[in-house]
């Protein structure tokens, strides 16, 4: 049901960022949505539920990307990895540390797209991503990704609890 | 120590696998499609959607300033009414000249009309998916056009769907010349949104204002189609090529449907003898 879960909000997430974000002319000024589902299953979800769909989810973008194959879901991969080690020395648990969270891992997750984009992929040429469009985007997920992960956390509580139930009524 | 050598090999089998994706950027895997024909139907709802709560919003409440509107475009339309009796004189005396001196007639270009459901999600590539693939008739490498000029070229074909490679791409080129003096070069996308026009001789004389038009030499796109408007010229010191920066006619922003030349010419001499 999880995976049910995870893989629909996948599509849903890679649907807004390339239908309604165009559209409303935010796709150089709002950080990518996707990578703030990444980050939030690094930060709060096992690493046994989140892999998976962390592939899929790079797979999707991707493929609807005209990039060269691979780029997203090798950044969403390491920065679902990176995530994941700082949770051994960040307590996660404090609230008011996640806006500062999500707007490094914004940052992360552009740092790594010039990376690959320069040195790895040099054919593409180096991507003019200027350093105001990077930082309106951690602002933006300053100000607006700890709402988002409370929605992402809302969902998957509801799907935990319809787990819980479906499995209690198969036991009884 | 294990997982620091897991983590270098990891790091290595991934630089590795990128760099031989970035060799063969443009070529498409069968699971590439898949996904695509999977996410391409939601794309298209919520493109349709979008477009119909705009429509409404345009239709019912943003009237204030149609009668302004209506005078402006009706000023415009004589003006273009003129025009077009000049280009249809101009039209008849070209169909004699070229009679005359034995021309072959240029092939008329079929073109299929289709709809933008989605724009690529990354801000360093520029492509967008449209409503038509195989199963209408589109091929890999067919031009993509709008009235105001030339939109990019098919680059992967689904069974419904297809990705289109814009002109203000970085990988994309296009054989082109200059309306006024058919200086020839070829225009690349740059970065901002804009074009390139590479490979323009120095001894040239180019001008801003300037119009590129595509020469059909490439093979891809039908000879004399627009592509932009010279909006910067460097003429550099040293070198035998100047600099020169094209702003395309298309708005790419608010691009929302599109044609598809379905018969591309074999080649861009197809009308001389």
């Amino acid at each position: 049901m999880i995976l049910g879960v995870n893989i629909g909000l996948c599509f849903v997430l890679a649907i807004v960022q390339t239908t309604l974000f165009p559209y409303l002319g935010i796709t150089e000024t709002f950080y990518d949505l996707p990578a703030l589902f990444v980050l939030y299953l690094g930060l709060f979800r096992s690493a046994r539920e989140s892999l998976p769909v962390v592939v899929f989810l790079g797979f999707i973008v991707d493929s609807l990307s005209g990039g060269p194959f691979g780029v997203y879901l090798s950044i969403y991969c390491w920065l679902f990895l990176s995530v994941r080690g700082s949770t051994r020395f960040l307590h996660i648990g404090f609230n008011a540390l996640l806006p500062f969270i999500l707007a490094v891992g914004v940052l992360l997750q552009n740092g790594m797209e010039l990376l690959i984009l320069t040195v790895v992929v040099p054919d593409v040429g180096f991507p003019a991503i200027p350093l105001r469009s990077i930082l309106l985007r951690m602002a933006w997920a300053f100000l607006t990704g700890p709402l988002v992960h409370l929605a992402f956390r809302y969902l998957h509580r509801k799907s935990d609890q319809w787990r819980f139930q479906l499995f209690s009524e198969k036991i009884v | 120590m294990i997982l620091v050598v897991g983590v270098i090999l990891l790091f290595v089998v991934n630089v590795i696998l990128l760099s031989v994706a970035g060799r063969s950027r443009l070529s498409v895997s069968g699971p590439d499609r898949f996904a695509v024909s999977m996410v391409a139907p939601f794309q298209e709802v919520v493109t349709h959607s979008l477009r119909f709560v705009r429509d409404i919003w345009r239709s019912y409440f943003a009237l204030v300033s149609v009668a302004k509107e209506n005078a402006r475009l009706e000023r415009r339309l004589r003006e273009a009414e003129a025009f077009n009796h000049q280009c249809l004189e101009v039209e008849k005396s070209n169909a004699r000249l070229r009679h005359l001196l034995n021309f072959k007639p240029a092939h008329p270009q079929q073109v299929l009309p289709a709809e933008v459901i989605g724009i690529d999600p990354a801000a360093w590539s520029k492509t967008i998916i449209i409503n038509k693939g195989r199963a209408d008739g589109l091929e890999k490498g067919f031009p993509v056009v709008v009235p105001e000029g030339i939109v990019g070229q098919v680059i992967s074909v689904a069974s419904r769907y297809a990705k289109v490679l814009m002109i203000i791409d970085p990988n994309s080129a296009v054989d082109a010349m200059l309306q006024r003096n058919r200086a020839r070069g070829i225009v690349k996308g740059a970065d901002g949104g804009g074009c390139l026009f590479d490979y323009a001789l120095r001894k040239h004389e180019i001008r801003e204002g300037d119009t590129v038009i595509s020469s059909g030499l490439d093979g891809v796109f039908p000879k004399g189609l627009r592509l932009g408007r010279v909006t910067g010229v460097v003429k550099h010191d040293a070198g035998i090529f100047q600099t020169v920066a094209v702003t395309p006619f298309v708005d790419f922003e608010k691009i929302e449907e599109v044609l598809v030349v379905v018969t591309p010419p074999a080649s861009g001499a197809d009308a001389e003898p």
